[in-house]
């Protein structure tokens, strides 16, 4: 056991050095095995490992949905979902807001990453909430924490990764995300209403639209609501595999781009370098994740950590719901994708010998990585937005997202509660 | 998070990181994991149709999937590391002062440019076992050696990456892309 704790040490100790994390884990797992195995054994399995994940069909799952997003994202789409999701709700009180969180939700659907979601929103909806009169802080608040929705629904990058580490099936997570997301959403805007009883002039209605205009402005997204269905519910119904959806997906994106006359040979070559880049970066850290994990299970900490936690005499769900507090309390300081790479070796055996569902245990690990993307001080999702619309302080982004912060964890126990949230789409897939 | 510290030398050292090479091997390292990746996408395109429309499968489909998300993998890897957008935490930074940050980080990079290295050698090597054995894929009988060794070449100019920004640092651009 003392080993593995070592190496987790090593790793933080590196990591605060600003070794990339990916380097300090494939270096303390290969360094791990050699000093309690053996050299060969260890750079054998190295060389396994980086031939194994580098030449995996199903593994071509992550580029494909990160194309898909950033095709989708270079077509210019994400305004007119705004608008059309604005002609609909934008005339209550904070419509703007709502609209915002629609349209969040509704690139989500596209989109597999939080950052990017938010990133695209704060060049669509801040310049119209501005306008409007509404605070810097409202804005920027509903942004950050509606990005953390592109995560949730999928498709989704996190998912996908987390689905290939546990070996959990991609296309249940996928249909698992869909109520908790949709959940997330209408408590988020529910908080909005909250704050603009609170605030109201910061958040003014806006215009009515008639049906005809509404309806014109959803004749702007068909194509991609199309495409959607297609490849969700494709995948939902057991029509594609969740690599094959990714392949149709990112087609179809693709083509919209094209039709839309979104691509010149230059940015297509920038959207495919960009997303070769994520891939690549992404694939860095499966491995090294992987090389890691490996070492840990050659160690007794695995076992004994179980051992220690199921004698506690806990309820199983007491022991979930501890995790998720070490989880929120982490990811206000940590980077989120370092927490569950790190944590999941440990975790994920113990959640599965507790007789729990590994497919509730992802959504709730997209929860708590949600709640640490804008839980303050270090929040990538709040630090996106200060550095696109800088003039923003991150004191009025704090001060903005942080009842939104609230929902989110309030959704997150609504979830531990009911776990038939995410696993009722997903057990209609038998 | 990029780098706050804003480590910059001057420009007469940075004839790496700034001149035609840094161009070129950007072009090229962008061409070959863009052009993968555009293949796989076709591809799988091409394959799922055909096989839901007109129950025709594209032979060996899979296996040239394989082959080139390694491409994109390990052709995209040197790109990461020159533009320094592998995952880091950077929270100490503050704590340190700048001729420390400098020196610690050069001793980072070093260290990377080692294991990268390392591990050229070691996928250069396995993949030399491969061809001895004559592995080639299932189907299409495609020698899998020479995509282990390029594996190997690639890492190795990550690891030249790592090496040249250990001399002439640069200032990362992001971490993180755009993965959560």
């Amino acid at each position: 056991m003392t080993e593995a704790l070592l190496g987790f040490l090593a790793i933080f100790v590196l990591a605060l050095l600003r070794m990339p994390l990916a380097f300090s884990m494939g270096l303390v797992g290969i360094m791990g095995i050699g000093l309690t195995r053996g050299w060969l054994p260890a750079l054998a399995s190295t060389a396994q490992v980086v031939h194994e994940t580098g030449f995996a069909y199903t593994l071509s799952v992550i580029p494909l949905f990160i194309l898909m997003g950033n095709f989708v994202a270079r077509a210019g789409l994400a305004h007119e979902l705004f608008h059309a999701a604005y002609t609909f709700i934008g005339h209550r009180k904070g419509g703007l807001a709502h609209a915002t969180i629609a349209a969040c939700a509704g690139f989500g659907a596209i989109c597999g990453s939080s950052i990017a979601t938010a990133a695209t929103m704060s060049k669509v909806a801040y310049p119209s909430m501005k306008k409007m009169g509404y605070s810097d802080a409202m804005s920027t608040g509903v942004i950050a924490a509606g990005g953390t929705l592109g995560i949730m629904i999928p498709p989704s990058t996190i998912l996908v990764i987390y689905g290939i580490i546990t070996e959990t099936h991609i296309g249940k997570l996928f249909a698992a995300g869909v109520l908790p997301g949709i959940l997330t959403a209408c408590l988020m805007m529910l908080a909005v209403v909250l704050m603009t009883w609170h605030d109201p002039e910061h958040a003014p209605a806006g215009e009515k639209f008639s049906w005809s205009e509404r309806l014109k402005a959803v004749r702007g997204i068909w194509g991609v609501l199309l495409l959607v269905v297609l490849v969700l519910g494709g995948i939902y119904g057991g029509f594609f595999t969740a690599t094959e959806g990714a392949g149709m997906g990112a087609m179809g994106a693709f083509l919209f781009a094209l039709a839309r006359k979104a691509l010149s040979f230059k940015i297509l070559m920038q959207v495919l370098v960009e997303s070769a880049r994520t891939t690549a970066m992404l694939f860095t850290l499966l491995i090294a994740a992987t090389i890691f994990a490996n070492f840990v299970n050659y160690t007794s900490l695995p076992f004994e950590l179980k051992d220690w936690i199921t004698g506690l005499g806990l309820s199983p769900i007491m022991i979930v719901a501890a995790m998720m507090l070490i989880y929120v309390l982490l990811g206000t300081v940590m980077e989120e994708l370092t927490m569950v790479l790190l944590t999941i070796p440990l975790f994920f055996p113990i959640v599965v010998q507790l007789g729990f569902d590994p497919v509730w245990f992802g959504v709730l690990i997209v929860m708590v990585i949600q709640i640490g993307l804008i839980s303050p001080p270090v929040g990538m999702n709040l630090f996106v937005l200060n550095t696109l619309l800088p003039h923003v302080g991150l004191g009025a982004i704090f001060r903005g997202v942080w009842p939104l912060v609230l929902v989110l964890v309030i959704t997150l126990g609504i979830l531990l509660a009911f776990p038939a949230i995410s696993l009722w789409l997903p057990s209609m897939m038998d | 998070m990029g780098n706050p510290s804003g480590i910059c030398p001057p420009s007469k050292y940075r004839f790496f990181m700034d001149g035609k090479l840094k161009k070129k091997f950007e072009i090229i390292c962008g061409m070959l994991s863009a052009l993968a990746l555009f293949a796989i996408m076709v591809l799988t395109f091409l394959d799922v149709s055909g096989r839901k429309i007109w129950s025709q499968s594209i032979p060996g489909s899979l296996e040239i999937t394989e082959l080139l998300m390694v491409v994109v993998i390990f052709g995209a890897l040197p790109l990461v590391s020159l533009k320094g957008e592998h995952v880091v935490f950077d929270s100490l930074d503050v704590l340190l002062p700048r001729q420390v940050q400098k020196i610690q980080q050069g001793l980072i990079q070093l260290a990377c440019a080692a294991l990268m290295l390392a591990l050229a050698y070691l996928m250069w090597s396995t993949g030399a076992d491969f061809a001895a054995a004559g592995e080639t894929t299932a189907q299409l009988k495609i020698a899998k050696a020479p995509f282990i060794q390029g594996m190997g070449v690639l890492c190795g100019l990550t690891g030249l990456v790592h090496l040249a920004k250990a001399f002439w640092p640069t200032e990362d651009e992001s971490s993180e892309g755009g993965t959560l």
